[in-house]
């Protein structure tokens, strides 16, 4: 792959992933990682000075079931959603198996009275690998700017 | 329109601590009122772990109420606290959460200022070139930091603006020292740290920690996987003057045959779910007294928590009548092996403003502030459940330790 088909691949995968949560369709979110991964939102302090819990930790595709099942099952939060703006995307190593990029994020919530606000800005630290054809993440650290969260984090970043 | 009197005009409802008055919540007069005799009153304030300063020099920001505390270590390495308000002209003496000082200096105008907040120096103090400066009769020692009586007991650091708040064992009781003892028993590492903003007032928060009635009910996550359920063995205990509560589980001693919980009889349980990876909830057990679950409060506004070994303070600021910041700070010891580590880490999931057994605490509390929007009168609400007893309990199944938070908030606020 030369890095023009690596940096399409990497665009591709992270719009597919915006639009799975941005459409709430959550069932479908673990499909993006492999069976063994790493999935993290952690405060960009925090992530700066090592330390180990952020608001998300899943060392798993089955934790990542589990986030949804909870979401499904038994999380209660009124209705809410998620837009996604993600770019800026650097690819920082790459190979035939795999790479590591770094894109900016940017999520706006929108709660159901219609108030909505920029709720989480910041960056993905993925690890993405080509092996089985489609592009899956190996670990996706969402680090994000404000240590703050408002309210509830509920859906994934 | 005449105003509707406040609860500081008309008084508490003459029911007692079993009847909150909404007033409470939302009153810009209480919250003014809350800042001069609760936060600057006899109250204990939480202000940091000791292990956040380890070296002299080391400082960390902070508040009491809405007041910004500056705690650091002195030369000596003893702790102190100043508010972080610049003696000359007010300006913010410290603005980065963090760092290390041999002086604090203040950007406006250089005054500095030693690490036990004493004024050590004055920008063109005598002047220049014999014209203006401070007058020679000015005295530095009467123009210091505003200092913050400090304590600490097992890593933690507390202060108090009053000189009449009782040694933190005694505001405490041997009790609630005790369970202290428990927890803060060695060395402490931070694993984490993070804020909550929570669009409510602060005492609905603080009656949601002490409230072991909605544990099991709101939080679907614990009764349905089995974390905390009623059945389990358990105590909800207040210390002497009620101010400072406990409320602890046991889960090994569950048995839910014929009660609520048995067949999804309880609305909220669902306990046909399975995790996919019940690693999530891998465990050990922690302490030997058998106690998975222990939330504390020591009055008014901090809460430490061990959700079985998810171990963590909870530090509420009051930002306004209907605004809040839950500051947390998770923690582990520093003789953790790594696989404690990682098991607190994955156990951290639960907790904090996404955890799957809290992240409904800042929806409903929020939930409340709105509810009580335009109400007619006096509307109270209900804190009745265990009748009106304010005493520890042997079971879980009731409110006085939200009743505890009150007694102690009408101790001080004169209501």
């Amino acid at each position: 792959m030369d890095t023009v088909d690596i940096r399409h691949r990497v665009e591709q995968l992270q719009i597919d992933y915006a639009y799975c949560i941005d459409s709430g369709h959550f069932e479908d979110w673990p499909e993006f990682f492999t069976d063994e991964c790493v999935y993290q939102i952690i405060s960009r302090d925090s992530y700066e000075q090592g330390h180990e819990s952020g608001f998300y930790y899943c060392r798993s595709k089955n934790m990542l079931r589990d986030r949804v099942l909870a979401l499904r099952e038994t999380t209660i939060y009124e209705p809410q959603r998620y837009r996604h703006i993600i770019g800026g995307t650097r690819i920082l190593e790459s190979g035939e198996r795999r790479c590591r990029a770094e894109s900016n994020l940017i999520v706006v919530r929108t709660l159901q009275a219609g108030e909505m606000g920029i709720f989480a800005a910041g960056a993905y630290l993925d690890t993405i690998t080509f092996e089985s054809g489609t592009p899956k993440f190996i670990e996706k650290v969402v680090v994000t700017d404000s240590s703050q969260i408002d309210m509830l984090l509920a859906g994934p970043l | 329109m005449d105003r509707k009197p406040s609860a500081i005009e008309t008084g508490w409802p003459e029911e007692g601590l079993t009847r909150v008055p909404y007033d409470v919540f939302d009153s810009g007069e209480i919250f003014e009122r809350e800042q001069e005799r609760l936060f600057r009153g006899p109250t204990w304030n939480y202000l940091g772990l000791e292990c956040e300063i380890p070296r002299p020099g080391d400082y960390k920001l902070n508040f009491i109420g809405t007041t910004p505390i500056i705690v650091c270590r002195n030369g000596e390495g003893e702790v102190r606290a100043f508010v972080n308000r610049c003696a000359h002209r007010g300006s913010l003496l410290c603005f980065r959460n963090r760092g290390n000082e041999k002086l604090f200096t203040c950007v406006y105008h250089n005054w500095s200022f030693d690490l036990d907040g004493n004024l050590k120096g004055i920008a063109f103090r005598r002047g220049v070139n014999g014209q203006g400066g401070m007058p020679e009769d000015f005295d530095e020692e009467k123009h210091g930091l505003e200092a913050v009586r400090v304590t600490t007991r097992g890593g933690l650091v507390f202060g108090t603006f009053s000189d009449d708040t009782p040694d933190l064992e005694e505001y405490l009781g041997p009790q609630m020292t005790g369970f202290i003892d428990r927890m803060f028993n060695r060395p402490l590492r931070v694993m984490g740290h993070y804020s909550h903003r929570l669009r409510n007032n602060w005492k609905l928060v603080m009656e949601n920690v002490r409230d072991p009635y909605h544990a099991s009910i709101l939080h679907l996550f614990f009764g349905s996987f089995g974390l905390s359920r009623h059945t389990m063995e358990g105590a909800a205990l207040l210390d002497d003057s009620a101010w400072h509560h406990i409320v602890y589980t046991k889960r090994a001693t569950d048995d839910i045959s014929g009660s609520e919980y048995e067949d999804g009889k309880l609305k909220s349980m669902k306990s046909n779910l399975s995790l996919a990876d019940p690693t999530l909830l891998d465990e050990w057990q922690e302490f030997d007294d058998g106690i998975t679950n222990m939330v504390q409060t020591v009055f008014p506004t901090v809460t430490f928590q061990q959700i079985t070994n998810c171990l963590g303070v909870r530090h509420l600021v009051p930002k306004g009548p209907d605004e809040a910041e839950m500051i947390w700070t998770l923690f582990g010891y520093e003789d953790d092996e790594d696989w404690q580590r990682e098991i607190r880490r994955t156990q951290a999931n639960l907790v904090g403003p996404a955890g799957l057994i809290s992240l409904e605490d800042g929806a409903v509390t929020n939930f409340v502030q709105r509810a009580i929007r335009g109400r007619e009168g006096h509307e109270a609400s209900v804190v009745e459940f265990g009748g009106d007893a304010v005493e520890s309990s042997e079971n879980r199944v009731t409110e006085a330790t939200v009743r505890g938070f009150w007694k102690g908030y009408r101790d001080v606020m004169g209501l």
